[in-house]
């Protein structure tokens, strides 16, 4: 199957009363699962695997169930899933709370440690051994000069599967699957490109990633969208249950269905603009052929992010922005809303708070508690000496250490909830796994 | 028609509620009747006054009711009784009307609404009255109601209030009786039935019940009109059997002046006179409000909503000695006490407790943990000496497990999982096995908890000998046995459980205090 060579491509809506046979009916009304998978095949699953949180801030494990159940039925010889998580996260530590591992195993698929963190926790594993790994198992890829390190399981297996739960986005409004396929590498210039101001740059670094392995079968699971606040669980994060599943087996095109589907403008969306330059998929709807529900007649509107941070409502805080970078909105945006969603106590014992961000932040009305988040704003802002002020630094700044800057500026009495936060998240920052994390690099 | 108890007393009710009409001073009214459908005996007039205040409120405040029993096959009518009601729900006469005095078609009862303004019309024409309720019962309704009223007056214990939920289920989902306008209540307990999927509301309360310990308790319910008393004790230790009764009186009747007195001494005196350990007291319309709230719940029951109910429980608690009290005062409101409990480093200052900030640290906690969809599976065994074997503890001294569901931060379905779904046969069963096989017939299941009918009955002992004495160590004696693995455990560990299981509940308990506690008054 080679989609972007095609001029026509098959796109599935499907609809049915539950994850599972949306994807069994998706797959048969697509031409059934022989033709993507062989006997014999390995087969690499690419899911959302961002926090340990539950649905839907990864995969629904239902779906999941269903896709690894159609891989054994075609045959399928072995069965891999994994991706990245968030930064500064490991796999292990999300597996074991949420366990994974052994559930996968259970239904006949192996979880790879893509960031070799089940090895972290044996005590003679050194620097040495993981350098030795890495260079073993990871290949290195060049697109548009940037290299990549990408894991060989996902480079030898004979086929590569895209399952995407659909999520808002602060950055990109939606999470498809051209999106989902950025958590499959990791390169150092991911992280350059989120200091930047130009989100060309970081559209730019998701395509080259998305073009390093193009999935054979993209699944676009949005049986339920997370809207309101996402693409994690916060207090204002809803489900919106559809019943519906985009398949086939050009992502761009699937991409382009899910946008149409949810009210968006498709030469709107940034990422399908960029693929469809690089003509990595079909994105003319007339080439596509929507098989299964009406696609005219079926309109779903979801409540988006917040486009601005000054939209997110927290008592007792007031947002002033500057000139952002992506880095800093994206954090930023995280932060305030898991103060929203953890410190709902402590914003009524703090007195008011001016929270400025960005390049040259407006100056705030109120100065008795002023917090600069992020270096250029902690560079641009200029105010008075004896103004108390809480600077929370990094490009973009790291979410934990900020909420341990937070809990020493405010005293752990006034925020009693972010230090029961705080606490219960030390269970899980180990600082010998963190060293590990450096020593294996990049992440 | 009907069985000879029931309606003797019904008959009863009914003259005496005529009586107390048309008396002066009513409440000297000393006739004692029982409570339809229950053993328990009241005065005449303590039941009229529980038909006032509550009928109105719970199920219709307009006048004139009608009662139509019709066949099974829901073709035939077969009696019609209409009570004229000077006041809502004070039913002081009846008259059996013919049953020709409407044409009963199948279809009616899909329709009630159209069945009723049917009935209204044909009432008006031949008796001149307008009615606000009909109650429909089917033949079959009645014949368990007389089954039910047969023995009822030899049951004197508290097994008569799972036994009636139990009559109440069988009626409702067997769609045995409709009652129009349709009240909060019968759509709560509908609704449950359904979320519950064959778990019988009745078999919960049982299970509760028998996990608290021994009581001897009585409650105010207090009202300048007409307080009354609830007494219940259980006289056995519970192992011998369940042995509790309840009964219901005026103050007057016990002989108790309640005027010129302030609550605590009103209390006082109750518990010398009925000997109960403790005694309470809530105000009647509290009471009320908060069972309204309840029942208005809708299903699948939406989880903000419940947090709201939650939120009025905690501030009702925290509003000791202004909304309610309680005989002997516990310790643990003595300031004294508190300052010596506080250099354990243990802020519990209940009357701070912090109604808004709990439900909201529960919620967020089950949502962030779990997901917005999620499958949450809980097995409870009950230990002994004989069946325990620390290999395979889950499997022998299984008692059931219950699998709740949550869509969108909704509960959207609680189902009864039977033993041999849960099970494997050649497979040692740990939590994570267990897990996976459920999630084969039942979908993903994001977490398993198991807990021992033993420690339940620890903790539920232990807080509530908290409203007498408070006992520091006691507490902490309980707080050991969360450690162990056979009375509390859960796959996959969420943060909170992994804290407890590693710092032990007391570190837990110190941390969480002070967002169960309030620091101002808000």
């Amino acid at each position: 199957m080679e989609p972007s060579k095609s001029k026509v491509t098959s796109v599935v809506i499907s609809k049915e009363a539950s994850p599972k046979e949306c994807v069994f009916r998706g797959i048969e009304k697509l031409g059934g699962i022989t033709n993507y998978i062989r006997d014999g095949d390995q087969v690499f699953i690419k899911f959302n695997l961002t926090l340990p949180q539950g649905f839907p801030v990864n995969t629904n494990m239902d779906t999941l169930e269903a896709i690894i159940d159609t891989c054994h039925k075609a045959g399928a010889k072995k069965i891999y899933v994994g991706s990245y998580p968030l930064k500064g996260l490991t796999i292990k530590l999300i597996s074991d709370l949420i366990g994974l591992n052994s559930y996968f195993l259970k239904i006949g698929a192996e979880l790879v440690f893509l960031d070799y963190s089940n090895y972290y926790f044996l005590k003679d594993i050194k620097k040495k051994d993981l350098k030795i790994i890495k260079t073993q198992n990871f290949s290195q890829i060049n697109v548009n000069d940037e290299k990549f390190e990408v894991h060989k399981i996902i480079l030898d297996s004979d086929k590569f599967i895209s399952v995407n739960q659909v999520n808002v986005d602060p950055i990109f409004k939606l999470r498809l699957s051209i999106l989902n396929s950025y958590s499959l590498s990791i390169n150092k210039s991911q992280l350059n490109v989120l200091k930047s101001k130009n989100l060309k740059d970081l559209i730019q670094n998701v395509i080259d990633v998305f073009t390093v392995r193009k999935p054979d079968l993209i699944i676009n699971d949005l049986f339920y969208i997370l809207e309101g606040a996402g693409p994690y669980i916060y207090k204002d994060s809803k489900l919106k249950k559809t019943g519906l599943m985009v398949i086939g087996n050009d992502a761009v095109a699937v991409d382009t269905i899910t946008s149409t589907l949810l009210s968006y403008n498709v030469d709107q969306n940034l990422l399908l603009r960029e693929a469809r330059n690089r003509n990595l998929g079909i994105y003319d709807i007339s080439k596509i052929q929507v098989i299964g529900e009406n696609l005219n007649e079926i309109k779903i509107n979801i409540q988006e992010c917040v486009s601005r941070l000054e939209d997110i409502i927290l008592p007792n805080f007031s947002i002033k922005t500057g000139n952002i970078s992506l880095g800093d909105f994206e954090q930023a945006y995280h932060f305030l809303n898991l103060l929203k969603t953890h410190m709902i106590k402590d914003v009524k014992y703090i007195s008011k708070t001016s929270f400025l961000i960005g390049d040259n932040p407006p100056v705030p009305e109120n100065l008795s508690n002023v917090i600069i988040f992020g270096d250029s704003a902690i560079k641009s802002t200029k105010l008075k000496k004896n103004v108390k002020i809480l600077k929370l630094p990094g490009n973009p700044p790291n979410i934990f250490d900020c909420i341990d800057l937070l809990i020493k500026y405010y005293r752990k009495s006034n925020v009693p909830s972010l230090y029961l936060f705080q606490n219960l998240l030390k269970l899980y920052r180990n600082k010998k796994i963190n060293e590990k994390l450096k020593i294996w690099g990049g992440l | 028609m009907f069985n000879p108890k029931f309606k003797s007393n019904w008959l009863k009710i009914i003259a005496n509620n005529s009586n107390i009409q048309i008396l002066d001073d009513p409440s000297k009214i000393k006739e004692l009747v029982r409570i339809p459908l229950t053993p328990v005996n009241i005065d005449a007039y303590l039941l009229y006054y529980l038909f006032e205040i509550l009928y109105p409120k719970f199920v219709n405040d307009q006048q004139n009711i009608l009662d139509i029993i019709i066949s099974d096959e829901k073709k035939e009518i077969l009696s019609v009784y209409l009570f004229e009601t000077q006041k809502a729900g004070i039913h002081q006469s009846y008259l059996k009307l013919s049953n020709e005095l409407i044409i009963l078609q199948e279809e009616d009862l899909k329709n009630i609404d159209e069945f009723f303004n049917k009935i209204q019309l044909a009432i008006v024409k031949t008796k001149g009255v307008r009615i606000s309720t009909i109650r429909i019962f089917k033949q079959k309704a009645i014949e368990l109601l007389n089954q039910h009223c047969d023995l009822i007056e030899s049951i004197s214990n508290f097994s008569f209030i799972p036994r009636l939920m139990g009559l109440l289920e069988e009626l409702l989902e067997n769609d045995l009786f409709y009652i129009y306008p349709t009240p909060n209540f019968y759509n709560f307990i509908k609704g449950n039935i359904t979320l519950l999927n064959g778990i019988k509301i009745s078999e919960i309360i049982t299970f509760f019940h028998n996990l608290l310990p021994k009581y001897k308790i009585s409650i105010l319910f207090n009202t300048n009109k007409q307080p009354f008393i609830l007494k219940a004790h259980t006289e056995k230790p519970r192992s011998k059997g369940s042995n509790s009764f309840i009964k219901l009186f005026t103050p007057e009747k016990l002989g108790i002046g309640m005027e010129k007195l302030d609550i605590p001494d009103k209390l006082n005196i109750i518990k010398q006179t009925v000997e109960s350990d403790t005694v309470y007291s809530f105000n009647q319309n509290d009471a009320i409000a908060l069972l309204l709230d309840i029942f208005e719940l809708e299903f699948p029951l939406k989880l903000e909503k419940l947090q709201l109910i939650f939120q009025k429980i905690l501030y009702g608690i925290r509003n000791f000695e202004n909304k309610w009290y309680v005989i002997p005062r516990p310790q643990i409101y003595n300031s004294f006490f508190r300052f010596m409990v506080r250099l354990f480093r243990f802020n519990l200052n209940l009357k701070k407790l912090s109604h808004w900030a709990i439900p909201q640290l529960f919620f967020n906690s089950l949502h962030s943990n779990f997901g917005l969809n999620s499958k949450v599976l809980i097995i409870t065994t009950s230990i002994d000496k004989k069946n325990f074997n620390k290999v395979e503890y889950i499997k022998n001294t299984f008692k059931f497990a219950v699998l709740f569901e949550i869509e969108n931060r909704k509960l959207s379905k609680v189902i009864s999982i039977k033993k041999q779904e849960l099970f494997s046969e050649h497979k040692i069963n740990s939590l994570d096995v267990i897990r996976a096989k459920v999630s084969e017939k039942y979908g993903y299941v994001s977490a398993v908890i198991n807990i021992d009918k033993f420690l339940l009955h620890k903790i539920i002992g232990n807080f509530s000998s908290d409203l007498a004495k408070f006992k520091l160590f006691s507490k902490f004696k309980v707080f050991n046995l969360l450690k162990k693995e056979y009375y509390l455990n859960m796959y996959p560990q969420i943060p909170q459980f992994k804290y407890i299981k590693e710092r032990g509940m007391k570190s837990f308990f110190k941390m969480v205090l002070p967002v169960l506690i309030d620091k101002h008054e808000f």
